[in-house]
């Protein structure tokens, strides 16, 4: 048939990116916000998000030089098979721990929420499955998932935003920078693996075709979530002041439970807000199993990623299971997501020895 | 040994004509002469006393147009014309003469071979066979009873042409082409079944449609390697893209409105003889909610309507679903007042609500599978009366709470909405299987299932176009279509899904 | 491809159907708890009163007969426990259904426990995901259980009918305190802030929700009569509507009038190592009641008088009520702290453990623009 071969349209680029950073982070953020940097942390998130935005560039820059290679395999071109192929199965861990972490959050808090009976292993599992089936679709598929269920959870995120504003009060902010500026920079590595997922643009340049404007599109894509985000830490802590957002484990879904929906057809706004929240988790994991997927393929130089989808599941499975409690979950997230950064600026650093190789030339 | 009887004809007799009569006969006989409703009509042509046959099938002709146009002329006509010219007719130019002078019909054709005029038989020509040709003369006069032209069951509309597609494959042809003078709307032309030699045409028109799905109708219809086509719903499920999905990749129509509007929007529209039912193809899963009054009406109203019935599609495959997952899981998702009611009205109800709700939901599929196969008074009679008492006494009985009735009525008229049947039977299916999840993960489950069949939908394709365009791949153009029919005025562009050669539809 | 989707497909359906069903609950099994009254027990118990819904009485009660008051649709049951999570698995043991707080309407705290401190028996209500934020929390005179016989004659519960009286008419009315929910009271622990909940009492057989209960930290202290709930109110700009009495104008009637706009701004002064509060209230009401019939009021120097009382009268209301909180119970139930450690947090990272001392030598200065906007259909 017309192999309309894997490719993508703008819309989906972006709502690709999209789904990949805003999913699972979106209840904890404002906790770790809060934590890292107080009521400061409304400048955090923002100077956050433009040092993702600056990241995210070099990424495309790097990228245009290889537009039919994902990261894994031009790595390898620019600093030889044996560190290339180091750095890429730091990558491929890496994404495949996320996925785990992410996994077992979710699990968490549907088991806490809503289903505190039912094994934790079950809703891992049938997630997992669910996703699996999604990513052997391919990533046409995938995209089309995000593209259709990321403009609903946007939505959905806006009347949670909004919803609550009545109990504002933008008192709960004002000594802010009380302690000068510094507080507000020292979070901000904190709050950085919070957009963490842009990397998705490694992974999919492949799939743009020539007339796909992927510069403008991924960064817009950044950028929603980076507004979300920012909008979501100004209500919460607006609403609850910084104690009470850090002692909570999940603000956000703290915001959930204290919105009276009008028309009151749902009492409990929580798990009206935790279905939606399911689709974002849904299309978070599926991006991060794609592009463990694909990348422990090209890491073996094959074509085909879909036994490895396979291969994968039982791992992220293990790797979710395996923290004995949500501290722990929440710590190695944190230790994740510092490898994320450092995955990143390596990645500066395999930019520059590029430039200095094309220099050369 | 094979009994005489059992070994078909073509094992026997060698296919091709010759200039003997007897022989040529005694072939065809071999093949047709045990069927009560074929025809042999011999006589003698003009003074040379040419020996002729006429071979029909009685009831696929019209006896009218046989008598007064190929008998009559062969009897009078004839010798009006030798004595004309003064001398009879010979032997060698009665092929010519009887096809140039006798025969007052317009379509007349030449037969070379056996299996050409049997077919021409059997598909209701009157096949002429002349002493001394090794060719026949195949004349068509067809005429067999029919049901007229009737409104269209299926697909009711409030406004809009009352004309529905017939079994005749001619008369939808020409309800199609009633429809659109333009030179360029082609009606192809195939046949399909090995034995039922079932005709097929395909419509579209030239300079719209993009090519690569006219070629690729043409490769799967004659990849169809099957003994008889009786309905075009066969046609459906041998070109479909995947067969392993409760839903339709290609939209059955009874309207020949609704299927030359497809046509002009770059679809290509096929009919099967003997059904009334066109197929439209490529389509996708937003067409099955449209009805061709949407159009007709104005463009508020039917946007209404068009969102009424998505709404309805969630209704149809969620709401049992939710109810079951809030009953017997989350009971703090409603308010209080209505969670007490709900736990008052099942306080006699001695299952739990999964059993409840799937006990009910089969009582209404047997209903409605009842009613429809029922004659018509009878069948919406049976669908009213039995709804009502099985309700109201299962409710009595304790059997089920008033609110699962409620929910299933909900349901069951949210899945009657969706214009398109094929449709609405998969939407109706869909809801069990979330159901059942519902009653294993409460709302997670339902979730899990709505992301199932997304992501489901998602993978599907219809002749290589997206099945869950425009909304995934978005393509916010085509949302004027939609879930909202907005203004004519505004609908400028033919749908980019389909990528058609000459996109403008409309000036400004 | 398709075989693998289809195997992956039947293999969740198996372990699923396999393993069964963990959480379902049919919901004619819960036990709604509405209310949940909270009382000291002997040796260091509590006396925990769970009102629970009965459905079917709730819902029918058509067949039978009415006026028999004394049919009650909810059921009461009283347990003694250390802790709330104990008194759930003693109710556990007394009635055969499930224990469910997600319709949990009201928590009512005894007087007696009061004066002990909230907060140690309330985190179980915090912590569990069943509860919600929205469940609002009031104090009682003498026992919560007491509160929870009452059965109300409009609404179907006891914890229904606190529910309503305080979200609807709490809005309506200056003298009800506004609500606490579990969110906010959570908030106020955290900060280890003063502040007041509303007040139940029985009388006549009905309950009454004037006045409020002040609390320091997590104790109760005193009880505030309704004129000083709305003073408070007006400290903490909490009002959107409701009715107050003037004092009589010189030889003249009583005049009522009804807020409809209100809106006060709080802003500390530090001055003379102490701190102002600069309290600037505007106010816009209609006059409905006057008690002399003839009594025109349309007319400016009456409006200039009358308006000059309501100035009067708030202004000394709040001081009023102000200085005799701060002198008698030493409690911010205004949240003025809040306000300290927003327009002065050096000071607030600094003296915030000492506020007490300063709180007490703390003055407001009341600055009230009213205006009268309407009088109703007669002069």
């Amino acid at each position: 048939m017309y192999n309309t071969e894997d490719k993508l349209t703008n819309t989906q680029i972006m709502f690709v990116v999209i789904s990949s950073i805003f999913g699972v982070t979106g209840l904890l953020l404002p906790r770790s916000a809060a934590e890292a940097a107080g009521a400061d942390s409304l400048i955090t998130i923002p100077i956050a998000g433009l040092i993702s935005l600056i990241f995210l560039n070099i990424m495309l820059k790097l990228n245009s030089n290889y537009p039919d290679k994902i990261i894994v395999e031009y790595v390898q071109d620019i600093l030889g098979s044996f560190l290339g192929k180091i750095y890429s199965f730091a990558i491929t861990l890496y994404l495949v721990l996320v996925a785990g972490t992410i996994l077992r959050i979710f699990a968490d808090v549907i088991k806490g929420l809503m289903l505190p009976q039912t094994p934790l292993e079950v809703i891992m599992i049938t997630m997992l499955f669910t996703s699996m089936y999604l990513i052997m679709n391919g990533i046409s598929s995938l995209s089309k998932v995000c593209e259709i269920f990321m403009p609903i959870i946007i939505i959905v995120s806006l009347i949670l935003i909004f919803l609550p504003l009545k109990h504002f009060n933008i008192e709960e902010f004002y000594p802010m920078f009380s302690n000068g500026i510094k507080p507000a920079l020292i979070g901000i590595p904190k709050i950085f693996t919070a957009f963490l997922g842009f990397e998705i643009v490694a992974f999919i340049t492949p799939f743009a075709s020539e007339d796909n404007n992927i510069w403008r599109y991924s960064m817009l894509g950044l950028l929603i979530p980076v507004c979300i985000y920012t909008l979501l830490v100004f209500t919460v802590i607006g609403i609850f002041g910084v104690n009470t957002t850090s002692f909570s484990i999940y603000p956000t879904l703290e915001i959930a439970r204290y919105i009276n929906f009008p028309g009151a057809f749902a009492e409990r706004f929580d798990i009206f807000f935790m279905l939606f929240w399911v689709l974002a988790s849904f299309s978070t994991l599926s991006c991060y199993f794609y592009m463990s997927s694909l990348s422990i393929a090209k890491l073996l130089d094959l074509n085909y990623y879909r036994p490895f989808a396979v291969v994968l599941a039982p791992l992220i499975f293990l790797f979710g299971i395996f923290p004995a409690n949500l501290q722990k979950v929440f710590t190695y997230f944190q230790y994740i997501g510092y490898v994320g950064i450092g995955i990143i600026i390596v990645y500066v650093i395999i930019y520059a020895i590029y430039m200095i190789k094309k220099g050369g030339n | 040994m094979k009994k005489a009887g059992n070994i078909k004809p073509e094992e026997q007799v060698d296919l091709t004509l010759s200039d003997d009569i007897n022989e040529n006969l005694a072939k065809l006989k071999a093949f047709l002469e045990e069927s009560s409703d074929i025809v042999f009509r011999e006589f003698k042509l003009g003074l040379n006393e040419i020996h002729c046959a006429l071979t029909y099938v009685d009831g696929l002709i019209d006896k009218e147009v046989v008598n007064n146009h190929i008998l009559k002329s062969f009897m009078y006509q004839v010798t009006i014309l030798e004595d004309n010219r003064g001398k009879p007719i010979d032997n060698s130019e009665a092929f010519n003469g009887v096809k140039e002078h006798v025969v007052s019909i317009g379509e007349i054709d030449e037969v070379v071979t056996l299996d050409e005029a049997m077919h021409s038989i059997l598909s209701g020509d009157v096949v002429i066979i002349i002493d001394g040709f090794n060719k026949f003369i195949s004349v068509s006069a067809k005429g067999w009873p029919n049901r007229g032209i009737t409104e269209p069951e299926g697909e009711v509309t409030i406004r809009g042409a009352r004309e529905g597609f017939t079994e005749t494959l001619r008369f939808n042809t020409a309800l199609l082409r009633r429809r659109c003078k333009d030179p360029n709307l082609v009606i192809k032309g195939t046949k399909l079944g090995k034995r039922s030699q079932t005709d097929i045409a395909y419509a579209y028109i030239r300079g719209i449609v993009n090519p690569r799905f006219v070629e690729e109708v043409e490769r799967r219809l004659r990849a169809i390697d099957i003994d008889a086509i009786i309905d075009s719903g066969q046609v459906e499920q041998l070109i479909q893209d995947n067969y392993l999905t409760p839903f339709p990749q290609i939209q059955p129509t009874e309207r020949p409105d609704k299927a030359i509007a497809n046509i002009f929007e770059g679809r290509i529209v096929i009919i099967v003889d003997n059904s009334p039912f066109a197929l439209i193809l490529p389509s996708t899963f937003q067409q099955f909610f449209q009805s061709p009054d949407d159009y007709y009406e104005r463009w508020m109203f039917s946007s209404a309507i068009r969102f009424l019935r998505w709404l309805a599609s969630f209704f149809a495959i969620l709401t049992p679903g939710i109810y079951i997952a809030i009953a017997s899981f989350h009971p703090g998702f409603i308010p209080t007042e209505l969670a007490i009611s709900i736990a008052a009205s099942r306080a006699t109800v001695p299952f739990p609500v999964i059993v409840e709700a799937v006990l009910m939901e089969i009582t209404i599929e047997l209903l409605r599978e009842a009613g429809a196969r029922l004659p018509k008074p009878i069948g919406s009679t049976i669908s009213i009366v039995g709804g009502i008492i099985i309700g109201d006494a299962s409710v009595r009985a304790g059997i089920a709470s008033p609110i699962m009735v409620i929910v299933v009525a909900i349901t069951a008229i949210s899945s009657f909405i969706i214009p398109t049947y094929s449709l609405s039977v998969a939407i109706r299916m869909l809801r069990f299987p979330i159901m059942l999840l519902a009653s294993i993960l409460g709302l997670y489950g339902v979730i899990l299932g709505f992301i199932i069949i997304i992501t489901h939908l998602v993978t599907l394709k219809s002749f290589g176009v997206d099945y869950f365009t425009p909304q995934a791949p978005m393509r916010l153009k085509e949302w004027r279509d939609y879930m909202f029919r907005l203004p004519i005025q505004t609908q400028r562009y033919r749908p980019k899904s389909l990528s058609p050669i000459d996109r403008k539809r409309k000036g400004n | 491809m398709q075989k693998v989707t289809i195997l992956i497909a039947i293999m969740l359906i198996v372990i699923l159907l396999l393993s069964g069903c963990w959480d379902r609950i049919e919901i004619e099994k819960n036990a709604f708890i509405l209310g949940i009254g909270l009382d000291k027990g002997d040796d260091d118990m509590l006396n925990v009163t769970y009102q629970i819904a009965l459905p079917d009485a709730m819902k029918g009660g058509g067949e039978g007969g009415e006026g028999d008051g004394g049919e009650t649709s909810t059921l009461n049951i009283n347990i003694y426990g250390k802790t709330l999570k104990e008194t759930e698995q003693i109710l556990r043991a007394n009635i055969d259904r499930y224990p469910n707080y997600e319709h949990l309407k009201v928590i009512v705290f005894g007087e007696e426990l009061s004066r002990e401190g909230l907060a140690e028996h309330i985190d179980f209500l915090f912590r569990n995901p069943q509860s919600r934020r929205l469940t609002k929390v009031v104090v009682c005179e003498g026992e919560a259980k007491q509160i929870f016989e009452i059965q109300p004659k409009t609404t179907k519960s006891t914890a229904q009918y606190i529910n309503s009286l305080l979200e609807d008419n709490g809005r309506y009315s200056i003298q009800i305190a506004s609500f606490v929910d579990l969110t906010t009271l959570e908030n106020k622990f955290l900060q280890n802030d003063d502040f007041i909940l509303a007040k139940l009492k029985i009388k006549d057989d009905n309950i009454d929700a004037q006045g409020a209960g002040i609390f320091k930290s997590d104790r109760l202290v005193g009880w505030l009569d309704s004129r000083d709930v709305a003073a408070v109110k007006w400290l903490k700009d909490e009002i959107e509507q409701g009715t107050l009495d003037l004092s009589p104008l010189d030889g003249h009637p009583y005049i009522t009038i009804q807020i409809i706009y209100n809106s006060s701004k709080i802003k500390p002064i530090f001055k003379d190592h102490g701190f102002i509060f600069d309290v600037s209230i505007q106010l816009e009401y209609d006059l409905s009641e006057v008690s002399k019939l003839d009594y025109i009021v349309l007319d400016e120097k009456t409006i200039g008088e009358i308006e000059q009382t309501v100035i009067n009268d708030v202004k000394e209301l709040c001081e009023q009520t102000f200085y005799t909180i701060r002198d008698i119970y030493g409690a911010d139930p205004f949240a003025f702290s809040n306000k300290i450690s927003n327009y002065y947090p050096l000071f607030w990272a600094e003296n915030g453990d000492v506020w007490d001392d300063y709180f007490v030598r703390s003055q407001i200065a009341v600055e009230v623009d009213a205006h009268l906007r309407r009088v109703g259909l007669v002069k």
